[in-house]
Order: structure tokens, then sequence, then C-alpha cells
């Protein structure tokens, strides 16, 4: 069906735009909590006020922190094992 | 041709017919045996004895496990919780989940991000993201609270409240189910022929709401059954957020009836007693199979 795009049908293409980018942050929101938690140092992580990016950027720490301290690699190549049989 | 197979039936080949048809069903019926059918049985018997894990007897029990159960407050508590989350995530699902569907389906531009955006709790692990879940409902630094605090609310401690721990964990059931009902539905949406819009156009009735009153809905019937009883199914699956956020806990309110079979099967190692309480849940779950079945059989049909 082509659209003809009145006043009317625009109006109602953003209200629907709008309507579900709402809903997709409020999805979304849990994921880029966790992203931003990544980036943080162990001091901010718990600062009363929540901020979407870091103060002091932890990036590096932290993911080398994730593969060092626990064998991360090996659970990543457990789980593909695991996917391919 | 095996003739003499042939000779022997009461039509040419039926016997042959026959044979290749068991052959053909074999594997699957060995496999369905020994996957779901199986395992089954073995529950439902072992939830008439008194095994613990380990034991090298098998003692008869009867009825006693169901007995025990009857009068057991924990049981019911969990039934009722069940219930209860089965009761707000369901319908929240549902609808969320179907507006999504016509929202983004509607869409000019910017459909496949939409879907992915909204599909994205269902694809990730519900376990780690209850980790997450956990950050955000804190009592005292969560993003939650800050929201909630934007519009005058005050703080609440979500997880640790008895009248709200249920509601919050069924608010994130919906959050990872919405997307599951959202393509399921979005299947139902593409199946319906484009035709009876333009008829429907034709007899004067163009308006959104006419063309979902009067095509839409009735269409989606099929879809709608089957969303409404996985959704069910699923939601008497909740696990994994009770076992990390609550424990059952704060007293018992979210205790939930696979939290209770885990706890007693694996925890107290009372299998058999376990093995009572999987079998209520099987219950249940084969009784939303049946109706589900049934409503399709009978009222969604319209060729």
């Amino acid at each position: 069906m082509r659209r003809r795009w009145t006043a009317r049908a625009v109006a109602a293409e953003a209200l629907r735009h709008l309507a579900l980018l709402a809903g997709a942050a409020v999805m979304l929101t849990p994921f880029i909590i966790m992203l931003a938690i990544s980036a943080k140092p162990p001091g901010e992580v718990f600062a009363p006020v929540f901020t979407l990016f870091p103060q002091q950027w932890f990036v590096a720490e932290n993911y080398a922190a994730a593969f060092t301290k626990v064998p991360l690699a090996r659970f990543l190549l457990n789980g593909f094992l695991v996917g391919a049989c | 041709m095996h003739d003499a197979v042939a000779r022997s039936g009461a039509r040419p080949g039926a016997r042959a017919e026959a044979l290749a048809a068991y052959a053909l069903a074999a594997p699957t019926f060995l496999l369905m045996w020994a996957m779901l059918l199986g395992p089954a049985v073995a529950v439902l018997l072992l939830s008439f004895t008194d095994w613990t894990m380990g034991d090298p007897e098998v003692p008869w029990h009867g009825l006693g496990n169901y007995l025990e159960l009857w009068n057991d407050r924990v049981f019911w508590i969990s039934l009722r919780n069940t219930l209860v989350y089965v009761g707000v995530s369901l319908p929240a699902t549902v609808l969320l989940g179907l507006l999504a569907a016509l929202l983004i389906e509607g869409a000019a531009f910017g459909r496949a991000w939409y879907r992915a955006a909204y599909f994205l709790p269902v694809a990730s692990t519900l376990l780690a993201m209850a980790l997450v879940w956990e950050f955000m409902l804190h009592p005292r630094v969560g993003f939650v609270n800050q929201v909630v605090g934007l519009f005058g609310v005050p703080r609440q401690d979500w997880l640790n409240n008895p009248d709200l721990a249920l509601l919050a964990l069924a608010a994130i059931g919906t959050w990872q189910n919405l997307g599951l009902a959202m393509v399921l539905f979005m299947a139902g949406l593409t199946a319906i022929p484009k035709d009876l819009y333009e008829a429907l156009a034709m007899d004067g009735a163009d308006g959104a709401w006419e063309r979902f009153r009067r095509v839409t809905w009735p269409m989606l019937g099929p879809a709608l059954v089957f969303v409404v009883a996985i959704t069910c199914i699923r939601g008497f699956q909740v696990f994994d957020t009770v076992a990390v956020l609550t424990e059952g806990g704060p007293s018992k309110s979210t205790e939930v009836l696979l939290f209770t079979m885990v706890q007693n099967g694996f925890t107290f190692l009372r299998s058999a007693y376990g093995a009572a309480i999987t079998v209520v849940f099987l219950a249940f779950t084969l009784l939303l199979t049946l109706a589900q079945t049934w409503l399709l059989e009978r009222r969604t049909h319209y060729a």
C-alpha cells in the first residue's frame, strides 16, 4: 500500500516513533547500564547519583581483570564448544 | 518391489508401506521417549517413593509426598506466588508485545532497529542480566529509584519489600519475554492477507481502529493463543531471577514452584519430595498445552 504523506500521516508517524523510542530506551537500559558500569573504577560504581559516563575511564583495567582473574577466554571457548555440538 | 510382501497384504504394498511408516517414525519415537517422556515418567514414579539422592534403596512411599505437599504451608505460598507472577506478567507481556508488534510493523522506517532493541533481552542470558537488575534496583544507588524519584515517588527497597519483590520480578520477567511475544505476533501479522484490508477499505471502513478490530485482531487468533500459552508456560518456569535476586525471600514472598522444587530436591536433598513438586508443575504445563491445542483446533480456524 502506498503511503500518502499528509500532515496527519506525518504526525502519526512521529508519535509512533516517539512511543517506540521510549519503549526501546526502557528495553535497552539494563544493557546500557551494564556497559556504563564496566567502564567505571570500583569507587564510582556505588556513587549516589548514577552517571552514564565515568569521571575516570577504567575500561582497560576492568576488562584486563576480567580476562586474568578468571580464565574468561576458556569460558568463552567452552561456550563455543557447547554451541557447536 | 517385494512381491511376497505385496501378495500377503490386503492391498498390494500395504504391509511394506506400514513397515516403512514405523521405520520412519522410530527415531522420533525413541528420542521422544529417551529425552522427554522417559524422564517425565521417571519423575512421576520417583514422586511415589521416599528416595533421597545417593540412596541405594528406593523405598515406596505411596501418596505420602502428596499428602505432605497438601499440608505444606510453603508449597501453597509457592503455588500462590507463581500464579500471581503469571497473572501479572502474562497480560503485561501479551499486551505490550502486541502493541510493540503493531507499532513496529506499521512504521515507515527503522523497523529492523526496533525489532533488535525489543528482542535483545530474549537473546541475552537472564542469569547475567539479573545481576544488572539487582544493581538497578539497589535501594540506595539504584537507577530505578533515581528515575521514580523524578516523579516524586519515594525510594523503595524493591527486592526486600515483601509487597514489591514479586511485582519487581514480574516486571523483569515481562521485560525479558516481551520481545518473544512481539516476534510471534509479527509472524502472525505478516500472515494476514493484504486483500482483506483492501476489501475493508472498499466497504468504506479505513480507520486504524476499524482495521484492527475487523481484520487484524480476529486474524491474529491463532498467534494470540500460541503467545498466551508460551508466555504462561515461561511464567510458570520462573527461576533464574528468584535464585539470583531474592532466593524466595523476603519472608517467602517470592517463593515460586521451581525454586521450591530445586531447594527441596537439591539443597535439602529430598529428591522424592522435589519430584512431587515437579509433577504438580508438569501438570500445570500439560494443562496449558492441552488448552492451547484444544483452542487452536476449535476456535481459531477461519479457512
